[in-house]
């Protein structure tokens, strides 16, 4: 079989693990639909009738789904519920939060990452947000004419076009002059007043927050994408102060910027709660959210994460309207782990079991069949593939197994056709399988977006590794949340993903502080910030600057990390949660002591003031490479390729059918382009890019 | 305070192998009125239980009756334990069947007879006749005394199931109960640890294996491995080796139940 169609370099069955619920696009007939069914059917009841709500939809239980062990398809039923739910709903997939002090925050900052995202492939798509905003604004202003209006007789004529506009059904010749109207009439501040006295009409209590809601979905409706007031608008949903330009550019009331520049994290937390529930809330306009906890197994080494996690449940169900939990677990992670924790009434706010099932031996053939089909298997190689029943033989035990059994089994016996002379690879390494996630994660941009839960996770239990240190949340510190501790010295941690500058002088002031309250032992600070935030210090900030320089004569350190190395603190995450929930052949802390060593120039740099901050790369056995600290200077932009460099590598990956990365990029004549590349491919329809543990594959896919 | 008998089920399991007297119970539930319609009410509630398979019938040992949930409490393994302990400990003296039964005491005896068989049929214990008299020898004592290598090629020490009485017996209807109330403990998720089962049916882990296997052949039970958690070695060593799968299979759900 080594000349045949299967003699090539991707394994398709060496993809077993579904990291993006988004990822998934195939699924076996019959397989979970028993769970997937329940789930939508949950949801029905939230979508149920016209649009607008004449009141929100009091939440339902959070949805228990569970796995009798790893590899039965948690995050693969999240997909095909997603898939299913397709614009029925906006589906927010939340990886652990880190901070049990500040879990409303990150529920928060993902759900507006997600709202940020287009509503489809589309080219051109307009963000989820902006359908949002359009959608509550346009059925305000029907409820208005739905009324009535003295001196203007036809004005309820307008009400079904308002309807249509805010269901996204209007005609695409109709839309752009209606969205004009509509701007128009949210562009004054007094009849916003007027309109946000409408919510109340359907039951919509946003805290006397009204107006500056209003205002906020107007720059999400309809300011251009990159303007400084949809910048702002987006701060605002994420819970963070406004600059007074900033408030200004959205007509806000001073009362209205309520995101407290110097905030304790119990604070931020509650704010993000509030946005949270004005986000719910509204969605009776438009559509309900689906928020999923997955990779729950994250939360069982700590008792006050699991504590926050039951609080966020309760809440979500007692105060969160418009929306459906659902949480993927383990049964004996679950079990074990996470419910001796949780009260009692928290555990009463979730279903009973949703009980993932094994897939038969006809599914398996159909999922063994399809993933060959995508490899451009041919049918001979197909029937050789099952030839001597082996199939049969797999299933000779048992007549259901786990999917990823069944898959891992497919890989082995892949292996045994395409290179018959060739010894039975040993397990994966380590190193193969953090390269194996870093590439994952450089394939998709929303994997590397700022992320406060990873970089906390990464200081927290990675940073155990160095010698003599002990790692511990801090208390009463408003920003500085967690610390490692020496005898003689001290390096503290805070999480930022904002830009304001009081936020920014507060954290200096703190810096020094901690500085000047220690004594004789030596303290280090730091802050990290990713390539997708706005730089700081800004040039325009004088008062801050004056405590940011004082508070970086003092150790305080505002540290940039490169796009490289957001993809491997990213990758890491990933990989200790693979362990953790049984993905991989190695245990969490086999894993963690991996990693430490892995990282353990980086912690030593960060223990010991060393910049620029350096992360070892990971070239498997070579030597460790030093990646500037600092944004490319003069790199190539990350977006994605030009009309010309794109028709040539479609041209090169359609007659090769699948390439290695190095060769595209030798092709484009700039290894610099890796970036652009991968962007190019995750928008491309022909396009697939193949994660491996040493280089990324692209592949040629026939798109309908 | 009189507690509600909502909580008679969880008292009953609490108590394990000890079981609860009627008296007990009544003392718990009704408290001191003696009232009637209490004890009508307590009597009608463990007749549900005993209907639902929750908890066996009661067991009268003397004038008492003893309630057990169900799994625990002396059965024909318990005893068929007491006698091979007893045949045991007694080494090369060998104890006849009246004096074997005599020392049989308890909630035991009662099964006394059907805990024979099982301990000779499984081969732990070998029955030697004289005259008209049995006398029991254990074979480890007989092993010992004779210095006989076991090998590996030597036949389990409960026979296979065909001929197996208890083995025969142990059905996947009998396992339920115990399924059921192991489920119910650990808050209704279905995945119920084997050796969890292995402990409340108090047989072999061979039949039980056997049962298991069979029945997630016919697709009646599945049984899973679990690999994200540490499991304690008893919980692994009980779980099902299959060949071309490396990790043990150490839980069962009966997918029908509800």
């Amino acid at each position: 079989m080594t000349s045949s169609s299967l003699d090539i370099q991707v394994n398709p069955f060496e993809d077993n693990v579904v990291r993006e619920p988004r990822e998934v696009s195939f699924s076996v007939s019959g397989l979970n639909d028993a769970p997937l069914r329940h789930l939508l059917t949950e949801f029905a009841a939230l979508d149920a009738g016209e649009l607008p709500r004449s009141s929100p939809v009091k939440a339902k239980k959070a949805q228990l789904v569970m796995s009798p062990d790893r590899g039965y398809g948690k995050s693969h039923l999240l997909g095909r519920l997603f898939a299913s739910l397709g614009r029925r709903a906006t589906k927010v997939y939340l990886r652990p939060f880190q901070d049990p002090y500040k879990a409303w925050h990150s529920i928060l900052l993902l759900t507006v990452q997600e709202l940020s995202r287009p509503e489809d492939e589309t080219i051109d798509s307009r963000t989820q947000l902006s359908y949002l905003a359009v959608g509550t604004l346009a059925h305000i202003v029907a409820d208005f004419a739905a009324d009535g209006v003295q001196g203007y007789a036809d004005v309820k004529h307008a009400v079904p076009f308002l309807r249509q506009l805010a269901s996204a059904t209007l005609s695409v010749a109709d839309t752009p002059r209606w969205i004009a109207w509509l701007s128009g009439l949210y562009s004054e501040s007094t009849r916003t007043n007027r309109l946000a006295s409408l919510l109340n009409r359907r039951h919509i209590d946003l805290q006397g927050r009204e107006k500056a809601w209003l205002k906020v979905f107007a720059a999400c409706a309809f300011d251009d994408p990159h303007s400084d007031s949809r910048s702002a608008a987006l701060k605002w949903l994420r819970a963070e102060p406004l600059e007074p330009e900033e408030a200004a550019a959205l007509r806000l009331d001073q009362a209205d910027n309520d995101g407290n520049t110097d905030s304790s994290p119990q604070e931020i937390n509650a704010l993000s709660f509030q946005r949270l529930q004005g986000l719910c809330q509204l969605a009776s306009y438009y559509r309900p959210f689906v928020f999923c906890f997955d990779q729950t197994e994250f939360y069982g080494s700590d008792p006050a994460l699991i504590k926050a996690l039951g609080n966020c449940i309760e809440q979500f169900f007692a105060d969160i309207p418009n929306h459906l939990t659902v949480v993927t677990a383990n049964q004996d992670n679950w079990v074990t782990d996470i419910l001796p924790h949780m009260a009692a009434p928290q555990q009463q706010r979730l279903s009973r079991e949703i009980r993932l099932e094994g897939i038969v031996i006809d599914g398996a053939r159909e999922l063994i069949t399809e993933r060959l089909n995508a490899c451009g298997a041919s049918t001979n190689d197909i029937g050789r593939f099952f030839a001597d029943d082996w199939l049969g033989q797999v299933f000779s035990s048992l007549p259901k197994l786990g999917v990823r059994t069944v898959l891992m089994r497919a890989e082995e016996r892949f292996e045994t056709l395409a290179h018959p002379s060739t010894a039975p690879a040993p397990r994966p390494t380590l190193d193969e399988l953090f390269q194996l996630e870093l590439n994952g994660i450089r394939s998709k941009k929303a994997l590397q977006a700022y992320n406060q839960d990873c970089l906390m996770w990464f200081a927290k239990d990675v940073g155990q590794a160095i010698n003599g240190v002990s790692v511990g949340r801090t208390s009463g510190r408003r920003y500085f949340s967690l610390a490692w501790n020496w005898p003689d010295r001290c390096v503290y941690f805070a999480f930022e993903g904002g830009d304001h500058w009081r936020r920014w002088k507060a954290i200096a002031d703190e810096a020094i502080a901690l500085a000047q309250g220690r004594g004789e032992r030596r303290v280090l600070a730091y802050v990290f910030r990713t390539p997708d935030l706005t730089k700081v210090p800004r040039r325009s900030w004088a008062a801050a600057k004056a405590s940011l320089d004082r508070a970086t004569s003092q150790g305080l350190h505002i540290v940039g990390l490169t796009s490289d190395q957001v993809c491997e603190l990213h990758a890491a995450r990933e990989l200790y949660s693979n362990a953790l929930q049984g993905n991989i052949a190695y245990s969490g802390p086999e894993t963690l002591t991996w990693l430490q060593k892995r990282f353990a120039a980086f912690l030593g740099d960060i223990a010991f003031a060393g910049l620029p901050v350096e992360i070892r790369r990971v070239e498997a056995g070579g030597p460790t490479a030093v990646e500037p600290a600092h944004d490319q200077q003069g790199a190539v932009d990350p977006t994605e390729l030009d009309s010309r460099s794109l028709q040539l590598v479609l041209d090169l990956v359609r007659e090769q059918r699948i390439v290695d990365i190095s060769v595209v990029l030798n092709r484009l004549g700039s290894e610099m382009l890796r970036d652009p590349l991968l962007r190019s491919v995750e928008a491309h329809p022909n396009l697939r890019a193949h994660p491996g543990p040493r280089t990324i594959f692209l592949q040629w896919r026939i798109s309908a | 305070m009189v507690s509600k008998l909502d909580e008679l089920l969880p008292t009953i399991i609490d108590a394990g192998d000890t079981g609860l007297s009627f008296g007990k119970l009544s003392a718990k539930f009704i408290g001191k009125s003696k009232a009637k319609d209490r004890t009508a009410a307590l009597r009608e509630q463990l007749a549900a239980l005993i209907r639902d398979g929750a908890i066996r019938a009661p067991l009268k040992h003397g004038a008492t009756q003893y309630y057990f949930a169900t799994g625990r409490g002396p059965s024909v393994d318990t005893a068929s334990e007491a006698i091979v302990g007893l045949v045991f400990r007694s080494g090369i003296k060998l104890l006849s069947k009246a004096g074997l039964e005599k020392k049989v005491i308890g909630m035991n005896r009662r099964f006394f007879a059907d805990g024979l068989k099982h301990a000779t049929s499984s081969g732990t214990i070998l029955e030697l006749s004289c005259g008209s008299s049995k006398y029991y020898l254990h074979r480890e004592v007989a092993t010992d005394y004779f210095g006989f290598e076991p090998t590996a090629s030597e036949p389990p020490r409960t026979k296979p199931a065909d001929s197996h009485p208890v083995a025969r017996s142990l059905t996947l209807e009998n396992l339920l109960p115990a399924y059921r109330r192991l489920k119910a403990e650990q808050g209704g998720f279905s995945a119920v640890k084997i050796y969890d089962l292995m402990q409340a049916m108090n047989g072999s882990k061979e039949d039980l294996h056997r049962l298991l296997v069979e029945e997630a052949k016919a697709g009646r039970v599945t049984i899973h491995p679990t690999t994200s958690v540490d499991l304690p070695k008893e919980v692994v060593d009980a779980g099902i080796r299959l060949p071309g799968f490396a990790e043990p299979f150490v839980t069962v759900v009966v997918p029908d139940e509800p």
